[in-house]
């Protein structure tokens, strides 16, 4: 797939792969991302990955602009979608009323039952097409649309940390107590915002959520696993 | 070296030049605002450019020295006491054990004190800049409190020039990513107008009053990487500037961003105070 170089100063730029979120288009954008952060020696300084595009910041010293864009060129045309593994992470969440602080309107607005809203919500598997927002956030897609619902009106000051809420078509977790107005339907004892490899996701893992006790909750002192989940 | 922190003003937090490492992870860059200014009082006290320092904002502060040492305070127009008695900014002073250092009001929006050795503090992502929103790196990740006790470790003395940063009265913009959705009235009049930095602008963003950019109106992109200086336009039509706390994803159309030499001059300016920005490209050219 061709992309556009946009501008962005003299030190990034953005390159966009057209205007369609799709799976595909996400595998090329991951290829070229991951090939990228081998050349952080010869002047690529950052790579942010993003549903249809890539920003790159680069060094103009060791690479020019025009070198960067040849050197994305080479990398596409050795692109596979067989070359890095893609992850699958079994998230642990307790869908209880304690944390489902949204439960009564999620029912009432997709008219399922709390057992049924679960179920569909952790038969699932759901594609990280990118990170962002607040260190940890992860961006899925895929989620089963029986049970979206739209954001709140007025949204809430502090969410809890670690939160896993629906906002429309879209459902993910909250690393942080930040404000924000997705519906409210569990939460998960992962740490998402600690330094480095520690319960790292990456964009292209495949996540599962899997539900816990409150005991199981409570007691929770777990690390994420990570495990190949196809090549 | 300790030092006490006996009133920490308003926001005073210890910042680096930032992290870059963790963009693809939604860890912002964060890090001084005015980066130029840390390096040259890093270079002041003969440590080397990227060493932390604490990031003073607007109303200054107040600090004891515990033992003895050297140390800077490095801004515009900066009155500082110590021990009662005027000193001069953007000069490298020997402090005593017990001394009291006061930094008054500052005429910018930030200033730094840096003190000779590497101040102590957590790493988050390879960077001690304190990231306030999640509560990591710097001083506990937050801002600095009464009774706080920093410590700097000795470290060899390093000899390098750097110049003080001199404010740009015009900031430098090139075109972003979506600078030609935009149209030819907009791109015109974002040069041509003074805009306002509102009162709603901290680490996170500077927000623009002034001229509304309405070409782009009700336009959201699909989100996508953003890099601090980035002048975004929200549905508003009120451009807002990303600065160094700034998510590193955003789904606004984005339409410049500041050169990478100014961000500093922007980043002093006061809220209520005006700025004016000056295109820096070849318009005949493609962009």
């Amino acid at each position: 797939m061709k992309f556009n170089v946009k501008p962005y100063g003299e030190n990034a730029v953005f390159l966009e792969f057209g205007q369609l979120i799709s799976k595909d288009t996400h595998l090329e954008i991951k290829f070229l991302y991951r090939e990228l952060r081998k050349h952080a020696k010869i002047g690529v300084v950052a790579v942010i990955p993003s549903y249809c595009g890539l920003t790159i910041l680069f060094e103009p010293k060791k690479l020019s602009k025009y070198e960067l864009i040849e050197l994305c060129q080479s990398i596409q045309t050795n692109f596979s979608s067989q070359t890095y593994s893609s992850y699958r992470v079994v998230i642990p969440v307790c869908y209880a009323d304690r944390f489902a602080l949204d439960k009564v309107d999620l029912m009432k607005h997709t008219c399922l039952s709390w057992e049924e809203i679960v179920e569909i919500h952790c038969q699932t598997k759901y594609l990280v097409y990118m990170l962002g927002f607040v260190p940890g956030f992860f961006y899925l897609g895929g989620m089963d649309e029986r049970i979206a619902i739209p954001r709140k009106e007025t949204p809430r000051l502090k969410v809890p940390k670690g939160a896993v809420a629906i906002g429309d078509k879209q459902t993910g977790v909250y690393p942080a107590e930040i404000s924000g107005g997705w519906q409210i339907i569990g939460k998960t004892p992962v740490n998402f915002i600690s330094d480095q490899a520690e319960n790292q996701i990456e964009m292209g893992d495949t996540i599962v959520f899997e539900p816990i006790s409150i005991d199981e909750y409570d007691n929770y002192t777990g690390r994420i696993k990570r495990e190949i989940f196809e090549h | 070296m300790n030092i006490e922190i006996l009133h920490p003003g308003v926001s005073s937090t210890i910042q680096d030049l930032g992290r870059l490492n963790g963009l693809a992870y939604g860890v912002p860059k964060c890090g001084a605002m005015d980066p130029l200014l840390l390096k040259y009082g890093n270079a002041l006290v003969g440590n080397p450019i990227s060493y932390p320092g604490i990031e003073l904002t607007i109303s200054g502060g107040k600090f004891k020295f515990l033992n003895d040492g050297h140390c800077a305070v490095v801004g515009n127009s900066l009155s500082i006491l110590l021990n009662g008695v005027t000193r001069l900014g953007n000069q490298k002073m020997e402090v005593k054990k017990g001394d009291v250092l006061s930094v008054g009001h500052l005429q910018t929006r930030y200033a730094y004190l840096v003190t000779q050795g590497r101040l102590e503090a957590d790493s988050y992502w390879g960077s001690f800049s304190t990231y306030e929103l999640v509560q990591r790196g710097g001083y506990q990740g937050r801002r600095l409190l009464k009774g706080d006790v920093l410590s700097v470790k000795k470290t060899p003395e390093t000899v390098q020039k750097v110049n003080f940063p001199v404010k740009k009265e015009l900031i430098r913009v090139y075109p972003g990513p979506e600078f030609n959705l935009f149209s030819a009235h907009d791109i015109t009049h974002f040069v041509s107008e003074f805009f306002n930095v509102s009162i709603n602008s901290n680490r996170m963003g500077y927000r623009l009053d002034g001229k509304i950019l309405d070409s782009v109106k009700n336009l959201s992109i699909i989100s996508a990487g953003v890099i601090p200086g980035t002048i975004q336009v929200p549905p508003s039509g009120y451009p807002i500037v990303l600065m160094a706390d700034s998510p590193c994803t955003g789904g606004y159309p984005r339409f410049a961003v500041v050169h990478p030499e100014d961000i500093g001059s922007l980043a002093q300016i006061l809220p209520g105070e005006d700025v004016k920005f000056i295109w820096c490209y070849d318009q005949d050219k493609e962009v």
